[in-house]
């Protein structure tokens, strides 16, 4: 496999995977543009090309692309994606205390990390994460959402009532349009518009990006956001000590990655949560600029990556959207993904990894050289960039279907955004909520459904490992976040440890 | 004054009286949507039971701001918050997006960031000009050129 693999590189492909890595970094650094948009218009612009050299700069925008979220999400606190609302949490305030090239060196490395993390074992154990993937039913879905909404614990530095609350609002406000099951409208007071639902990107905008002006023009100080970047210091040693960390965070991404629908949100959260809640002294509090937050999150939603190209490649069946889009590609230009590929087409599979291996290479190159110069933007006075960045917002909420109604929902949902914040309430669990909320539904009537015509649903929750894995996940997940179970899981470890010495 | 107004007392109190109100909203549309003859199965079934949930939540949150406000006494403090620049900023952002499509995103986006930037506090107009001008065909190159995507 390295043999083919290093048979296929060469000067060309090089340069067409670190032409794809720019436009990359470019598109998912920009909020409102997504890598799902360029590898869109990257499928027309390579129909002519041959095979080899269009997957070269398609991997390169996806690896670049997913890995680029971080840098806006750190810097001027709007995430590029929301894979990278997680990185947020961490990210800003670290900006915000002068270490945004730190920041953006840990997002790079880190992301380098769960991308290799994820195409390795693209590389090694497809077949058995695909039957895996494919082992997960309805309920399994329903489940995993669930449990993704208990982390909301971990976006909530304040009061957990109030992060359930957000949570629960997103999930509202994603039964508005059409029901997936029976087609009838929700929620739309007759708006034509709201028949196709409240669309992520826009709100996302708002919630992050427009609400963050907001809040900066009503506080009424528009000096910089921090008086020095930092220097970039490449300390490989330094990140390598997280390693047992990006690894958890890479394995969460890529088992999450490898489920379709459900894709770097939701691993990129459950990650943040499970090192907030293993990693015993954070270099400072979680929400507070620790390095931790960063390295789970962004380990976590690189490696989605390699983990959504597995029941792409191996069953034709896509993992996210960006793999959608790459499967038209491969359609386009003659070639069938699924379990003839690696017969009839195996050299596709090396590409493939070539690219993407490639790909991360680039993804340091780049933030050693041309990511520390973004950082400062940490330097411009906010009475300048506070206008850019709403000028961005709009352009951005206007880009991903060309309607002027998104940009009046994203200006509204920045204004809710703001009231939310100077009443205490985190934006992130609404769009956790927002991200979950539709699966959850679809799922759990789809389990309903069939348990209605076959095994009761007490039976299927019980006798599924599946399942019951997940909902010992759930249970534990709960009651971790309730102080006083906490404090009896502290006292039983002590006693414990006590009797073992 | 109208932060005071909006902020005065325990704001978890008001918070979860619009929940509470909210909750009840939600679940009454849920109740009128068509069921197809389902019960489980309806489309409003999931509203209902997260309208439920809210219910709950919201009442949780009001015990917790009675509980706070009798063991601390004392109001929460005020929020300091220019509500008049934010409630601007707003409007100008509605205004922008309404005229977009009347006059070109070009002159329409310059003429939004130099009001924009005129208000927020930078008086130099050499750097209003520039930074309007650079970054309405910065962004017009990247989006309009570069990404196809068409501009209003």
């Amino acid at each position: 496999m390295l043999l083919q693999m290093l048979s296929i590189i060469d000067l060309h492909f090089i340069v067409l995977v670190l032409a794809g890595s720019l436009g990359g970094l470019l598109v998912g650094a920009i909020p409102g543009l997504s890598v799902t948009m360029a590898t869109a218009l990257l499928v027309s612009i390579t129909f002519s090309w041959s095979v080899k050299s269009a997957i070269a700069v398609i991997m390169g925008v996806y690896v670049s692309g997913v890995f680029a979220g971080a840098v806006s999400a750190i810097l001027i606190n709007i995430p590029g994606a929301p894979a990278a609302v997680a990185t947020t949490l961490d990210g800003f305030p670290m900006a915000q205390k002068g270490e945004a090239s730190k920041a953006l060196w840990a997002a790079t490395f880190q992301s380098f990390i769960g991308t290799v993390f994820g195409l390795f074992v693209l590389s090694l154990v497809a077949k058995p994460i695909t039957s895996i993937a494919l082992a997960f039913s309805p309920l399994d879905y329903f489940l995993l959402a669930v449990f993704g909404l208990t982390t909301v614990g971990s976006l909530t530095s304040k009061s957990f009532i109030k992060g359930l609350i957000s949570a629960l609002l997103g999930i509202m406000f994603s039964l508005v349009g059409m029901d997936p099951i029976m087609g009838s409208t929700r929620f739309t007071f007759g708006s034509m518009n709201l028949q196709a639902g409240i669309p992520l990107i826009p709100v996302l905008i708002g919630l992050f990006g427009f609400s963050e002006v907001l809040t900066q023009v009503g506080q009424g100080t528009l000096k910089a956001i921090a008086s020095k970047a930092g220097r970039l210091k490449i300390d490989i040693m330094g990140m390598l000590k997280y390693l047992p960390l990006s690894l958890r965070s890479a394995a969460i991404g890529t088992i999450i990655g490898a489920l379709p629908g459900a894709g770097g949100p939701v691993a990129s959260l459950i990650a943040y949560d499970q090192a907030r809640k293993t990693v015993k002294n954070p270099s400072r509090p979680f929400g507070e600029g620790a390095v931790e937050g960063i390295v789970a999150s962004e380990a976590a939603n690189n490696a989605c990556v390699g983990g959504a190209l597995i029941p792409m490649l191996t069953l034709a069946i896509p993992g996210d959207a960006v793999t959608a889009v790459i499967l038209a590609a491969f359609y386009v230009h003659g070639l069938r993904p699924g379990p003839l590929l690696f017969l009839e087409t195996p050299e596709l599979f090396s590409i493939i990894l070539a690219g993407g291996f490639l790909g991360a290479f680039m993804m340091i190159l780049l933030g050693i050289t041309v990511v520390p110069q973004l950082a400062k933007v940490v330097l411009v006075p906010k009475r300048i960039l506070m206008p850019v960045v709403t000028v961005l917002c709009v352009i951005g909420a206007y880009a991903v279907n060309s309607s002027l109604f998104e940009v009046f929902l994203m200006i509204i949902f920045g204004f809710l955004g703001f009231v939310m914040r100077k009443r205490d309430y985190s934006v992130a669990p609404m769009v956790l909520g927002l991200v979950l909320g539709g699966i959850m539904d679809s799922s759990l009537r789809r389990a309903i459904n069939l348990a209605e015509a076959g095994d009761s649903l007490l039976v299927s929750l019980f006798m599924r490992p599946i399942s019951l894995i997940l909902l010992v996940l759930i249970i534990f997940s709960i009651m971790s976040n309730i102080p006083a179970c906490r404090q009896v899981f502290r006292s039983i470890f002590r006693r414990r440890k006590t009797d073992a010495s | 004054m109208l932060s005071r107004w909006f902020f005065k007392g325990n704001t978890d109190k008001v918070d979860s009286i619009l929940f509470l109100l909210l909750s009840v909203f939600i679940f009454f549309l849920s109740t009128r949507m068509d069921s197809f003859g389902q019960t489980v199965l309806s489309p409003g079934t999931f509203p209902a039971v997260g309208a439920g949930v809210l219910f709950f939540l919201a009442l949780a949150l009001f015990c917790k701001a009675m509980r706070q406000e009798l063991s601390s006494g004392a109001d929460k403090a005020v929020h300091e918050t220019k509500w008049k620049s934010v409630l601007v900023v707003t409007l100008l952002c509605l205004v922008y997006v309404w005229v977009l499509p009347l006059f070109h995103f070009v002159i329409t986006t310059m003429v939004f960031l130099a009001f924009f930037l005129f208000y927020i506090g930078e008086r130099r107009i050499w750097m209003v000009s520039v930074v309007s001008i650079s970054t309405t065909l910065v962004i017009y190159f990247i989006f309009g050129n570069m990404l196809k995507v068409l501009l209003p």
